[in-house]
């Protein structure tokens, strides 16, 4: 996944909310067309923040339920798939949460360095920074995941994490650096 | 902020594509001198396509909609009104989401219609002699004239009666006899006319995936 153009954003857009506008109607099909639609976009991060698919998919599962109840009330104040991903957010906290603090909290970096080959294959670095992101407080972890994988705007992620811009900026500020702390050769890569 | 500090904020945006306006010529500029901003660039690069990168494995999502879709159905059962589901109510009542609000007067707002639209279909049905109180699929709709344009549809089973009156407000139908012994109502246009009951007004019916079945017949 790629993080989407502005172009293919506005496309998923007008999709979506042509499939929310049916869901709100009690349409099953759409219903299940935008499920799988963000399945898709959820699972695979879920799956990799959770570790687990079945608790993943309880979040999916969750958040989903309430698109179904609440599509009726959607009134567009932001992009749907901000909506939702808002939704995912606190469903995935919550579930995170009451399944106990091991899965979520961030194990402390000091003394702690992943050292990397200095001959780093793409797929090797991808690597090493997916590791090292599981070292970050979760906060930062999902900044970086909402910015880099998704392809929010800053004032999105805001919405989705119910927060100000400005912490936005900082929990990825602090998030790069301890990239950088985990991964030095991280700040060594040739432009 | 120092120019530094600014350009380094905007990378994020950058390489998510988020960037626009003058801020993009700006950071160009910025970068074009900037060496640590190059660099930065390239870092804040391998952390996007390290996220982006695909799973090695698929997800099959049909099977996790069903089960949502079977935890959706267990709901509209538990948001019946009392009087069609007493067991579920007192459950009901534990439970914070369906236990009150505008689901379960909607749901008793349906009722009511429902019930009227029935009564009155009795009522007009009502034989002058002793009749046998059940009709088949077959059977002529009381109160509805011969020759006049009627659909024969089934609901789903889990539908809420809040739903048939959706259903058929969407539709311009009203009830004129039903449920039958095996689920069948029989629906005639709201006015009386035969205008709504075009094909597209059955066509609109088996579109609804709260609708099983819907065929026209006349009477």
């Amino acid at each position: 996944m790629v993080a989407p153009s502005s172009q293919q954003q506005q496309s998923r857009e007008d999709s979506d909310r042509r499939l929310l506008q049916l869901v709100a109607a009690g349409d099953r099909e759409a219903f299940r067309e935008l499920y799988v639609v963000y399945h898709r976009r959820l699972a695979r991060f879920l799956v990799r923040l959770t570790r687990r698919y079945e608790v993943a998919e309880e979040i999916i599962n969750d958040t989903l339920w309430v698109v179904w109840r609440k599509a009726g009330d959607f009134r567009g104040e932001s992009r749907i798939s901000t909506w939702i991903m808002g939704i995912a957010y606190r469903r995935a906290l919550k579930t995170l949460r009451a399944r106990g603090h091991q899965l979520y909290e961030a194990v402390p970096i000091e003394n702690e360095t992943l050292v990397a080959p200095d001959e780093m294959a793409d797929a090797e670095t991808g690597e090493w920074i997916l590791s090292a992101m599981q070292q970050l407080p979760l906060e930062q972890r999902l900044s970086l995941e909402y910015a880099y994988g998704y392809g929010h705007s800053c004032e999105e992620i805001a919405k989705i994490m119910d927060c100000p811009a400005n912490t936005v900026k900082t929990r990825l500020f602090h998030a790069r650096a301890k990239l950088r702390a985990l991964l030095p050769q991280l700040a060594g890569l040739e432009p | 902020m120092n120019e530094h500090a600014r350009a380094v904020e905007l990378l994020t945006w950058k390489v998510n594509g988020r960037l626009a306006g003058a801020e993009v010529d700006w950071l160009e500029a910025h970068l074009e001198g900037c060496s640590d901003c190059r660099r930065e660039l390239a870092a804040q690069r391998a952390i996007r396509d390290a996220i982006a990168r695909e799973p090695t494995v698929e997800f099959a999502p049909q099977a996790s909609f069903n089960r949502l879709w079977a935890r959706i159905e267990q709901d509209s059962r538990e948001a019946l009104p009392p009087a069609l589901a007493p067991t579920v109510a007192a459950r009901r009542g534990r439970r914070r989401h369906w236990a009150a609000g505008r689901w379960t007067r909607a749901a008793l707002a349906a009722q009511a219609v429902l019930i009227a639209l029935l009564g009155g279909a009795l009522w007009r049905g009502a034989p002058e002699s002793r009749a046998p109180d059940y009709r088949t699929v077959t059977d002529e709709a009381p109160g509805v004239p011969a020759g006049q344009p009627v659909i024969k549809a089934i609901f789903d089973d889990r539908v809420r009666l809040g739903d048939v009156q959706d259903i058929l407000a969407g539709a311009g139908l009203a009830v004129a006899s039903g449920p039958s012994a095996a689920g069948v109502y029989t629906l005639v246009a709201v006015d009386g006319k035969a205008a709504p009951l075009t094909p597209s007004t059955i066509a609109r019916l088996r579109a609804d995936p709260r609708v099983r079945f819907a065929e026209a017949g006349a009477r």
